[in-house]
């Protein structure tokens, strides 16, 4: 009997960038980047482990968003154009590493062979269709993968039920067709809960959902457990909560791994340090330097700053990696271990929820590290058991029955990440818009003019467009500001123009084509989930 | 200008320094040729919705948001309805306690919304309407019900005998969440427990002699979430602004005692003397809050404990009375991975204190 049982869950989310209205877009980059770091080479490294016989097993939630991202053919095309330019970038680098700068060759050879691979993986292994190579691992019993809010959308500030109801049902349903199968469970977008959401999880059909530590923790009664098992809300929807000690060993600012002197200095790229002429042909066509992807140097240490790092040596990275991947393990055994002991004897439950992007991109090792992470739970499986929280229901019928407390993960555990001065001016228009969304659902909910159900879709999409939690999260962090506010507000007024043409006519389909061009997130949306019930 | 930044990080791109920067391009990208990039931003929205309405916001157990707007000019209303009278009237937001029905009024601001700061495990209802010396309140909107959330563990214990773990394991299990308040609290309790409700008043005595009424179960509940609460440093006006008058004026006296400067290593040095709590506080933990809390696109800024404590409690069961050895809060055999993320190279952590036996 092993001591314990862990289970790994990874967020990937991007909010929807996709603007055909520009040929480059600067926040597409997003996109590209999160492809060539992170999911690519996790999808390989799964499979990889799979063929190998370790037997990975972990839960990934590939939001809505990014699925239909990854699914999208002016994105794929042009991430085939993002990693072209990317490659040939990289094959100049061997060359002038080379002749100029030997003590950075060996890490010019490393991007270009990494990005050689990745070019076989995106055109002849995965030909251009990642969400597939998720579906195949799923089927393969590698991964759960388990969906989100529509958008992203910060459920406990959305003001009506139905649009709530709305962010959970297109989810499902866009798991459905991406995946062929309905989801198990949930991460709830930036674990925020509010008490009755699991009411709209249980009628999605939902068995669970990820929170944060103290909705359990502050839960009613007490978590006989703490958060070392899932509990049940009353309405039979189970939670599974955030292990905090695991969290910090790959968070913390004293303990987390990705601070390791050897691991890649994030913040110095070959963007910023080449000769901008000899950059120019890579950059898109305003010329402006941006992080192209491509970092020479390393940590080096806490205190060094950037232009005294030194350089980045892949394979003293690369045993990082193994180190704290056995360190990893290691301490979670002990974990499991001393909390058994203080369970009474119950096996606990370890439950890592991360997010997806942390690996690879911000973490560039991070991919490497999981994998020898999970190569190490394999060795060590009688010790202790990777599952996923499906397979944890499954096997484990009897749970503690709470009420849970209000909370997020976001700074201080509550909302104010989402609502605050610099934020909440959003709410009165995204508020406005689902009262409005419902009212013109529910009035034509038995339309029969397609032009008026194009319309009224298309409303339905710029909701959910401006109700992304991107965006509130941008404005308060202080980054991409003005573009998270330019994005909200446009869906905001590409909404109301919308309902306008509706409730007084005539519908201008110029507009609405261009909308649809534009917005063409969930093609199988029915506005009728907005309807009063 | 228009700084490019990191999508999900609070760290500002880079300035050039480096392996050939021959020509050194700022890595701020002039605000016109990037803006007309954006989405377009010709119109502002509409200021007004024209209905009537009015949310109410929980942001955290101590904050409330209210915004409203009205279908109508609210003034051309009232005179309509009041004639001459009305000019006594001003616009006013108020917050009820739905519990003790107290509430807190507020000029209304042309901006139409308004921060309360407000109790966690309560519930409020929010109101915009007409407020006159000594006249009722003529209300225009009401919010509807908004229930803080209760921090900290809750007091109800499962029923069912095999969720029903004694207060002195749960205290254990909350340890090992790394919820360290919520276990002194819990030991505390356990503590009391054990002695027929007289730890925690032995402790309050030995801080200070003034004298605390009597103190049913409820009140015990509160003077141990007080002593935590100083225990872990936590700002003395927020304290007290959640006592009960009773304990209020016991904080006063033992402020009063000691100055204003709460003596924390002889409440620790007390905890351990009477109880065998051991703590270990590392404040060097509180520079998390400080990095950027977000390392994708746009990803979560995901909460961490402010500070790393351990709280190391002894067994309530008698005879087992020794302490365990102190674990270490860092991995005993991980050299040199005190290292924080390579976005905290730029950052100066903040002076040390701590805390240890």
């Amino acid at each position: 009997m092993p001591t314990g049982f862990f289970s790994l869950i990874l967020h990937a989310h991007l909010p929807f960038v996709r603007h055909p209205e520009h040929a480059e877009f600067l926040e597409e980059d997003w996109l590209y980047e999160a492809i060539t770091e992170v999911y690519l080479p996790l999808l390989a490294t799964l499979t990889r482990l799979y063929n190998e016989g370790v037997r990975p097993r972990l839960t990934i939630n590939v939001s809505p968003t990014l699925c239909e991202m990854l699914s999208d053919g002016l994105l794929q095309a042009r991430y085939t154009r993002h990693l072209t330019n990317l490659s040939a970038l990289a094959e100049q680098e061997l060359d002038r590493t080379l002749r100029h700068l030997p003590q950075f060759h060996q890490t010019a050879r490393m991007y270009a062979d990494n990005l050689r691979a990745t070019g076989r993986l995106w055109h002849e292994v995965y030909r251009h269709d990642l969400v597939r190579a998720f579906r195949g691992l799923q089927d393969a019993g590698v991964v759960e993968l388990i969906t989100c809010g529509a958008t992203h959308g910060f459920l406990p500030l959305i003001s009506t039920q139905s649009a709530r109801r709305a962010q959970i049902e297109i989810a499902v349903a866009n798991y459905q067709k991406h995946f062929g199968r309905r989801p198990r469970g949930i991460w709830l977008p930036e674990c925020a809960y509010a008490e009755g959401l699991e009411q709209l999880l249980a009628a999605a059909g939902l068995e669970y959902f990820v929170a944060d530590t103290h909705a359990i923790l502050y839960g009613t009664p007490r978590p006989r457990y703490g958060v070392f098992a899932p509990v049940r809300c009353p309405n039979g929807v189970a939670v599974f909560a955030r292990d905090l000690e695991t969290s910090q060993q790959v968070w913390s600012s004293l303990i987390g791994y990705p601070g390791d002197p050897d691991y890649r200095e994030f913040y110095r790229d070959v963007g910023w340090d080449a000769p901008h002429e000899y950059l120019r042909p890579h950059l898109h066509a305003d010329g402006a330097r941006r992080p192209l992807g491509l970092k020479y140097f390393r940590v080096t240490g806490r205190e060094v700053p950037l232009e005294h790092k030194q350089p980045y040596v892949p394979a003293h990275a690369r045993g990082r990696a193994r180190v704290h991947a056995e360190h990893f393990v290691r301490e979670r055994i002990r974990q499991a271990a001393r909390l058994r002991e203080t369970l009474g004897g119950q096996q606990p439950l370890i439950v890592s929820p991360y997010d997806a992007e942390l690996f690879g991109h911000w973490w560039f090792e991070g991919v490497q590290f999981l994998d020898y992470v999970f190569q190490e739970l394999h060795e060590r499986q009688r010790e202790l058991v990777t599952l996923t929280p499906g397979d944890y229901l499954d096997a484990h019928a009897r749970l503690q029955t709470q009420r849970l407390s209000l909370s997020s993960w976001g700074a201080d555990g509550y909302y104010k990440v989402w609502l605050n001065e610099g934020n909440a001016w959003m709410y009165p228009h995204q508020h406005a818009a689902e009262t409005r969304m419902t009212s013109l659902a529910t009035r034509h909910r038995a339309a029969d003019d397609e032009l008026l159900r194009r319309t009224l879709n298309q409303a339905a999409r710029e909701l959910l467009l401006a109700q992304s939690s991107d965006w509130a999260f941008q404005i308060y962090q202080g980054t991409t500001v003005t573009y998270a506010a330019r994005r909200f507000r446009a869906h905001i007024r590409r909404f109301n123009a919308l309902a306008d043409n509706i409730e007084r006519g005539p519908i201008d389909q110029t507009q609405l084509a261009d909308y649809e061009a534009r917005d063409n997130i969930f093609p199988e949306l029915d506005y009728r989930i907005y309807a009063a019930t | 200008m228009m700084t490019l930044r990191f999508p999900g990080s609070s760290e500002q791109a880079p300035a050039s320094a480096g392996v050939a920067a021959a020509d050194t391009m700022s890595p701020n990208s002039g605000p016109d040729s990037r803006a007309a990039l954006l989405p377009e931003d010709d119109e502002s929205l509409p200021e007004l919705y024209e209905r009537d309405d009015m949310q109410l916001l929980v942001q955290s157990p101590h904050r409330l948001y209210a915004y409203w707007q009205h279908a109508h000019e609210p003034h051309a209303t009232l005179h309509r309805a009041f004639g001459a009278a009305a000019d006594g009237y001003h616009l006013a937001v108020r917050l009820i306690d739905l519990e003790t029905g107290h509430t807190e009024s507020a000029a209304a601001s042309p901006a139409r919304n308004y921060w309360f700061d407000v109790q966690p495990g309560r519930a409020y209802r929010a109101e915009v309407g007409f407020a006159a010396a000594g006249k009722p309140f003529v209300r225009l909107l009401a919010s509807a019900d908004a229930r803080t959330p209760t921090v900290g563990i809750a007091p109800e214990r499962d029923e069912m005998p095999e969720f029903g773990a004694r207060t002195h394991e749960f205290a254990q299990v909350v340890n090992e969440t790394g919820y360290a308040a919520d276990a002194l609290a819990v030991a505390l309790e356990a503590a009391d427990e054990a002695t027929q409700y007289e730890s925690t008043l032995t402790l309050a005595h030995a801080l200070v002699a003034a004298v605390l009424p009597a103190l049913g179960p409820a009140a015990l509940a509160e003077l141990r979430t007080l002593i935590v609460a100083l225990v872990f440093a936590e700002p003395l006006p927020l304290i007290r602004a959640q006592l009960s008058p009773p304990l209020a004026r016991w904080l006063d006296a033992l402020l009063a005692a000691q100055g204003t400067q709460l003596d924390q290593p002889r409440l620790l040095e007390l905890l351990r003397e009477l109880f065998g709590f051991e703590l270990e506080i590392d404040e060097e933990a509180q520079a998390a809050t400080l990095r950027p809390t977000s390392f994708a696109w746009s990803a979560s800024a995901v909460r961490q404990p402010e500070r790393r404590v351990r709280v190391w409690l002894p067994s309530m069961t008698p005879g087992r009375s020794a302490l365990p050895p102190l674990r270490s809060a860092q991995p005993s055999s991980f050299g040199g991975s005190h290292e924080w993320l390579p976005s905290m190279s730029v950052r100066q952590q903040q002076p040390l204190l701590r805390w240890r036996f």
